[in-house]
């Protein structure tokens, strides 16, 4: 070992400074050969004879130098150098043909960093808790009512937590707003209620501060919180002594227990606080809202498949004992790594996909330029054998230049996928918004170039075997003509160049597919008109209006004083405005209907609003009227539907029909129908058609629910709009703080940052494809051309008009792009399907797309042909015929 | 007087039997075998660096410039703990061989 490690040093000394070590044997060789002399002059000999005879006796110091040199020079190294700078030389030599190469695998290999990177931040991310696979997610499994991913009902949670034993700890979380108050400036914060045992089953601590205590959940317990840090920093300037203290939450006194590591953003990053999940007895034992998620830590050992079948058995024991909710409830386990991401894995692993294709045909025009090369270079490969190189030495040559033009490729495609990485910065956080921080680490570094240099051996080693089977046989010529013989060579260029056609084929297909359904998506119409319209979200604190009257004079002066603001047009109040995911459905029953189990009553997305809401969004009255101020609480209580519910439930007319939240004999009131308004896109842009309950906002009870999104048709933009409602907010209520104010056309932009982002990726991938292939068609036709400059001068000199020559070369390309086009479209078929989960109104094999993309691969293809033919067409006979 | 050819890897083995008794330069080992062997090997001198260099590649010798009894600059080699080892094995090996090739060659 430490002799290698010498050898190594010894190496690399003689490599860095060559010079030392020579002079270091000269001086040896010399010492001996004075010596020697100095001997047989004083046995008597001349001068001069003694120098002749001690050279005779050493022998010829040149010889010797070099195989002393073999042992003290660089050795391998000094190969490899010196086949590197030799590489370096031949690129060099031929800066086009480098030139071309590099950005062909630049952009490669940056695709592929790219995506890769993103991957990096999001499937592949570590998941920051210890031994996160006995981490499972626990859902209720609705299945035979089409839902296998549901929420926990309260006391299902609650039974599970208590009766399973497969768990070492099952915990849960709900999400909560909060306001801070008594400080100077309020501000609504995102926080997260979570059983008292969440963070220990996780396995995480807070590192300032102490972790929840068990007990700490009990609903009589003191109030207290555990801050994230970066609300901390934001917020408390890093002060550790706020650890201990009391801050104000909705106007009420929390201790602060402790402070959360910085890369702990459990469930989602943008959470502010914790705190202890504390439900009453009626909430506790509540089965028939499911909305709390839960997630236990399997037993150390234990099964999934085992604790599956006994959480299943408890479900199966609460379906016996509680029919009326619990009927066809089963549940389910979901690793949390499985589930992480899980939405946006599919789009992910087509990306990945689709940067690999890329990169394919980025190698086949590389090894496409290699083979041309490689065809030129037969003269000199055939000198080199002659002279002495061996084989093994010649393709070693020829790799190391591959590997070599790999790896600058990778150095240019690093850079390349890290500026692509952050021109589409705003996009990934808008689609992947809990990706971690996307950054250079080791395993990106490792896998640019582990693929650099798999990319170097897949297009390098093809030219490279042909190369070194050459035959030195027979003369110079005839081995040049072996090797650029028209036929051989041309034809696995051909075939290369069908390759990448069809391989672009697939990608502009999947890419084609995404943009008709991109286009879709956003041609939809929403049932409002978001143009000109801005959210300001105002969140009550329970604690402080605690009687919905007070709920009902903070919004009747809000909106009063809002509608008088100079520049509004119209403003109104909704509990969660459309295309924001939050979906609140509640289950209601019709009158004059049969009463189904409480599991099977229809159900509807449950909005309070306030009167101008539905003229602000512009959402279209379609029979009976609006909300007005008389819809109180003192009148009839009032209801206005959608069409879909309204055609489903009262296809002989809704208006005048009642209807009330809950089953039949629920205690809630009755409400009449006043109004039928157009169908609005909820939840999101691609799905719709569910049935949608509009109820007035002073005859709605429930506060978790209460309209506390204001909108607002003006003309005002938002630097001007967003300080004129927080300064009306604050002077109702100073302690009121309101969310940042944001266009209803970002809402809708924002959702559809998804599908945006893969189409907007997969046609930049598609359209780099399209340009590879282009380069590559051209430079296999335009080579063609090259080869047969005499066999197309002698056509001339027959006589063949230039126009049969341009149509010769247009046909020859034609017949690549016919071939690639149809080997494309097969795989393209086969292929499309993986994507129908992403596809809008598109079908997989939509015809449209199949027909375009054909068009376009072959113009491209004939476009390619079209300059090599022109230049086939001007070629002079004379001369043509001459070339050799 | 007769002079017989190096056999083929003898050379590192009479280097290394030559550092036996302590450190020497190049020229000087190459006088020590002569004259050991009465002059009786043929060695060509030159070729005892690339063999010198080699053994010391393996780890067999070290080397370092040092000052000769005439005072001038001369590189000195010095048997590794290595090469002490090597030294021994290939004694062994070479008495074997020639009590065997000795044997076959007393046969009548």
């Amino acid at each position: 070992m430490r002799t290698a490690l010498r050898n190594l040093f010894a190496r690399l000394r003689a490599l860095v400074a060559p010079a030392t070590v020579q002079k270091d044997i000269h001086e040896e060789f010399r010492f001996h050969l004075d010596m020697r002399v100095e001997e047989y002059v004083k046995s008597g000999m001349s001068l001069e004879a003694a120098r002749q005879e001690a050279r005779r006796q050493f022998g010829n110091p040149t010889a010797l130098r070099d195989r002393g040199w073999d042992e003290r020079g660089g050795g391998f190294l000094e190969i490899v150098l010196k086949d590197l700078s030799y590489g370096l030389r031949t690129l060099r030599r031929k800066p086009l043909l480098t030139v071309t190469a590099l950005l062909t695998l630049g952009l490669g290999i940056g695709a592929n960093t790219a995506v890769f990177s993103v991957l990096n931040a999001t499937l592949l991310a570590p998941l920051p808790f210890s031994e996160p696979d006995r981490l499972m997610l626990l859902w209720e499994d609705h299945t035979i009512r089409g839902n296998a991913q549901v929420e926990f009902a309260p006391a299902n949670y609650l039974d599970i937590r208590k009766q399973s034993r497969s768990f070492e700890a099952i915990g849960a979380w709900l999400e909560t707003r909060v306001n801070l108050t008594g400080v100077a400036e309020p501000q609504r914060l995102s926080g997260m209620l979570v059983s008292d045992n969440l963070f220990r089953l996780l396995g995480v601590s807070p590192v300032i501060g102490r972790n929840f205590l068990p007990g700490e959940e009990e609903e009589n317990a003191t109030p207290v919180a555990i801050l994230a840090h970066g609300f901390w920093q934001r917020r408390f300037g890093s002060d550790p002594g706020i650890v201990g203290r009391s801050i104000q939450l909705d106007g009420q006194g929390v201790t602060v227990l402790g402070i959360m590591p910085e890369y702990f953003n459990f469930p989602s990053k943008g959470i502010d606080l914790w705190m202890p999940l504390r439900m009453g007895p009626e909430q506790a034992g509540g089965r028939g809202d499911h909305y709390i998620r839960v997630i236990g830590r399997l037993r150390d050992g234990m099964e999934r498949s085992q604790a599956q079948s006994d959480v299943q058995a408890i479900a199966a024991t609460l379906e016996e004992q509680y029919p009326r909710t619990n009927q066809g409830v089963e549940m389910r386990l979901v690793p949390l790594r499985e589930y992480a991401f899980s939405e946006e894995k599919p789009a992910l692993v087509i990306l990945f996909s689709a940067v690999a294709l890329v990169l394919l045909i980025g190698c086949t025009n590389v090894a496409s330029l290699l083979l041309s090369r490689a065809n030129e270079r037969g003269r000199e490969m055939i000198l080199r054998t002659v002279l002495g190189a061996g084989r093994r030495r010649l393709l070693r040559q020829l790799i190391t230049e591959s590997l070599l033009l790999a790896l600058l490729g990778g150095v240019v495609g690093l850079f390349l996928g890290f500026a692509l990485v952050r021109a589409l910065g705003v996009y990934i956080a808008e689609a992947l918004p809990q990706a971690a921080e996307i950054s250079l680490d080791v395993r990106l570094l490792a896998y640019a170039l582990g693929l650099s240099l798999l990319t170097g051996l897949v297009f390098g080693l093809i030219p490279a075997i042909k190369v070194s089977r050459v035959t030195p046989g027979g003369s110079l010529r005839g081995v040049e003509h072996q090797l650029a013989s028209g036929q051989k060579a041309g034809r696995n260029q051909r075939i290369l160049v069908v390759a990448q056609l069809a391989l672009a084929f697939v990608l502009l297909t999947g890419a084609g597919l995404l943009i008709r359904s991109f286009a879709n998506l956003v041609s939809v119409d929403p049932g409002f008109r978001p143009e000109q319209v801005q959210v300001v979200r105002v969140e009550l604190p329970f604690t402080k209006y605690r009687t919905p009257e007070s709920r009902w004079n903070f919004q009747t002066q809000l909106l009063d004083q809002v509608r008088s603001l100079p520049g509004i047009r119209s403003a109104g109040m909704i509990s969660f405005v459309p295309l924001t995911r939050s979906s609140v459905y509640f289950s209601f029953a019709v009158e004059g209907r049969a009463n189904p189990g409480d599991m099977d009553l229809p159900q509807a997305i449950y909005r309070v609003v306030s009167p101008g809401y539905f003229e602000t969004m512009a959402i279209a009255l379609l029979q009976g009227r609006h909300f007005s101020t008389r819809d109180n609480e003192s009148a009839p209580p009032v209801a206005i539907v959608n069409r879909t519910m309204a055609e489903r439930f009262w296809p002989k007319g809704a208006i005048g029909s009642r209807l009330k939240v809950g089953g039949l004999d629920s205690q809630n009131e009755w409400l009449t129908i006043v109004g039928i308004v157009a169908d609005v896109r909820q939840g999101r842009l691609d799905a719709g058609g569910e049935p949608q309950l509009y109820v007035p906002y002073r005859q709605d009870y429930r506060g978790f629910i209460a309209p506390s999104e204001v909108v607002v048709r003006s003309d005002l933009d938002t630097a001007m709009l967003g300080p004129a409602l927080l300064r009306v907010v604050q002077s109702i209520d100073k302690d009121q703080p309101i969310s940042a104010i944001e266009t209803m056309e970002a809402i809708v932009s924002r959702s559809v940052a998804a599908p945006r982002f893969r189409t907007l990726l997969l046609g930049l991938f598609a359209g780099i494809a399209l340009a590879l292939s282009l380069i590559g068609t051209y430079g296999v036709v335009s080579y063609g051309v090259t080869q047969q400059t005499r066999e197309i001068g002698l056509h001339m000199a027959l006589g063949a008009e230039p126009r049969k020559i341009v149509g010769d070369v247009l046909r020859r390309g034609l017949k690549l792009s016919i071939a690639g086009v149809a080997i494309g479209s097969l795989f393209a078929m086969g292929l499309a399907r993986f994507l129908r989960g992403m596809l809008f109104q598109v079908e997989p094999l939509d015809l449209t797309v199949f027909v375009s993309v054909s068009l376009v691969l072959m113009s491209v293809a004939a476009a390619a042909c079209y300059l090599p033919a022109l230049r086939a067409a001007r070629l002079d006979p004379s001369t043509a015929l001459r070339v050799e | 007087m007769e002079k017989t050819d190096l056999l083929q890897g003898t050379l590192d083995m009479l280097v290394l039997k030559a550092l036996s008794r302590g450190a020497l330069h190049g020229y000087d080992i190459a006088r020590w075998i002569q004259q050991t062997s009465e002059d009786a090997l043929q060695v060509e001198e030159g070729s005892l660096y690339p063999a010198l260099y080699r053994m010391e590649r393996r780890g067999w010798i070290q080397s370092r410039w040092g000052v000769s009894q005439n005072n001038r600059r001369a590189r000195y080699y010095d048997l590794t703990q290595t090469g002490r080892k090597q030294l021994e094995a290939e004694s062994a090996n070479w008495a074997r061989l020639t009590t065997a090739i000795g044997k076959i060659m007393q046969t009548a």
